[in-house]
């Protein structure tokens, strides 16, 4: 009988395998610590905004609970000169009594106690996320606009200053001058009164 | 004659090595990608401050003044105002007049015509800011204008249409001519192009001499810096190409 011969098991060499795998590995574990530094590194960045005045027109959003509404201030602001137009020469009791008649008031703001423009919740507006995105509402909105003729002004509250950022960073990508006001998170804003004029003509360079 | 058995040496296996490696990396990378947001975050709420001259449309250098939990402190801690000081006289009026920013004012108007005050405004630090901010318009506007009695009455068209030519510097009512700034030759003939009378125009020419010796305007500027951030260190680099020219008016 003939006896078989015994072959010996032949094993793989690894190490050239285990070799690539772990530097793939190790050269993608540096790639996403990089990845993450640098893209929360962008938001250190700091400006030096000097204050100068635009003789565009302003278009206004404000950043309110850290995401960006369009509060329609322009539209608001029209109705309430017209109101006031309607009423000149009869004093300021009879423009003030006809102010509290007409009930101005938009989706996100209501006229209140003569001069007072209070907040109102309206519908909710976009996170910083979202802005980011191309189809965000901000960004639509302010592609209908033209850079030569308009600025962007936001009224910025206070628990809004990160959502603000990114918004800013959007107009400025996309040609607009912008100016910005900070204010409390529950304030009301005043129409007329103060030194400085309108607000909303203030930019910063 | 006895056979000698021929031994078969394998080479050790290693798949229980490279298995417990390759576990171990994907455990370490898991670890590092659930830990990195919170540590990362927290590194970059530390804001290094990059000054970059000439980098932007104006060459002029801020003053940083941190406004956070009722005090405004520049950056190198050499200024430092508190609202409590700022708000000391015994009226609202006397107040705007009185205090160390006020003095910091009109000492920076005096002596450092190229620096600005920049507010880097927190969320707890608005009302300090509002009131630091509302003394340094106040003073712009009281100090720095100059006004004439032009006699020509203009229409109210024209008016807006001046205000829209130089934003911020002219006002116009009951035929007073207001400026505020130091008038330039260009402005002057800007203003004069609305009024056709020759005595409106020497009025014009008189604001500008006014003008030339009015305090200087100081300028300010507004940032804000969410609640998370800190400022850790101010690193200041010239532009390569850096833009000349910005005088204070």
């Amino acid at each position: 009988m003939r006896k078989k011969r015994r072959v010996a098991p032949s094993f793989i060499g690894l190490d050239s395998f285990m070799d690539i795998v772990t530097n793939v590995i190790g050269a993608l574990f540096f790639v996403v610590v990089y990845a993450a530094l640098s893209s929360l590194g962008a938001k250190g960045k700091l400006t030096l905004p000097l204050l100068s005045e635009s003789a565009t027109e302003p278009v206004t959003f404000e950043c309110r609970k850290n995401t960006v509404i369009y509060p329609d201030l322009e539209n608001f602001m029209k109705k309430l000169q017209e109101v006031i137009d309607r009423h000149k020469g009869q004093g300021s009791d009879a423009i003030m009594e006809a102010l509290e008649k007409a009930q101005i008031k938009s989706d996100y703001y209501q006229l209140r106690n003569k001069l007072r423009v209070e907040q109102t919740a309206g519908p909710p507006g976009e996170t910083g996320r979202e802005l980011s995105a191309g189809s965000s509402n901000f960004r639509r909105r302010l592609a209908k606009l033209d850079p030569s003729k308009h600025h962007v002004f936001f009224i910025v509250r206070a628990d809004s200053f990160e959502v603000f950022r990114t918004a800013r960073s959007v107009a400025v990508e996309m040609g607009f001058k912008v100016g910005w006001e900070p204010f409390e998170t529950n304030s009301h804003l005043s129409v007329g009164g103060g030194s400085g004029g309108d607000m909303r003509d203030r930019i910063f360079r | 004659m006895r056979r000698v058995r021929q031994r078969v040496f394998a080479p050790p296996s290693l798949f229980p090595f490279l298995s417990v490696l390759v576990c171990l990396i994907g455990t370490l990378i898991f670890l590092a990608v659930a830990v990195a947001p919170t540590s990362l975050e927290k590194a970059a709420a530390g804001i290094e401050l990059e000054i970059i001259q000439g980098a932007h449309t104006h060459n002029k250098e801020p003053i940083i003044l941190e406004c956070s939990a009722g005090q405004a402190r520049s950056l190198d801690g050499v200024y430092s105002f508190a609202e409590s000081a700022e708000g000391a006289g015994s009226s609202f009026l006397s107040s705007l007049y009185s205090g160390p920013f006020t003095r910091f004012v009109e000492n920076l108007s005096r002596y450092d015509q190229q620096k600005y005050v920049l507010f880097l405004v927190k969320p707890d630090g608005l009302s300090v800011f509002e009131t630091l901010r509302g003394k340094l318009m106040q003073r712009n506007r009281e100090k720095c204008v100059s006004s004439v009695f032009v006699i020509e009455e203009l229409a109210a068209e024209s008016v807006k249409q001046m205000q829209k030519e130089l934003p911020g510097r002219v006002e116009y009512s009951d035929r007073t001519l207001s400026f505020y700034r130091r008038m330039s030759a260009d402005e002057r003939e800007t203003l004069r192009k609305y009024f056709s009378t020759s005595y409106a125009h020497s009025a014009i020419d008189r604001l500008f001499e006014q003008s030339q010796s009015t305090p200087l305007w100081v300028d300010y500027g507004v940032e804000l810096i969410p609640k998370n951030y800190e400022i850790k260190s101010v690193r200041q680099r010239e532009a390569p190409e850096a833009k000349k020219g910005e005088t204070n008016k």
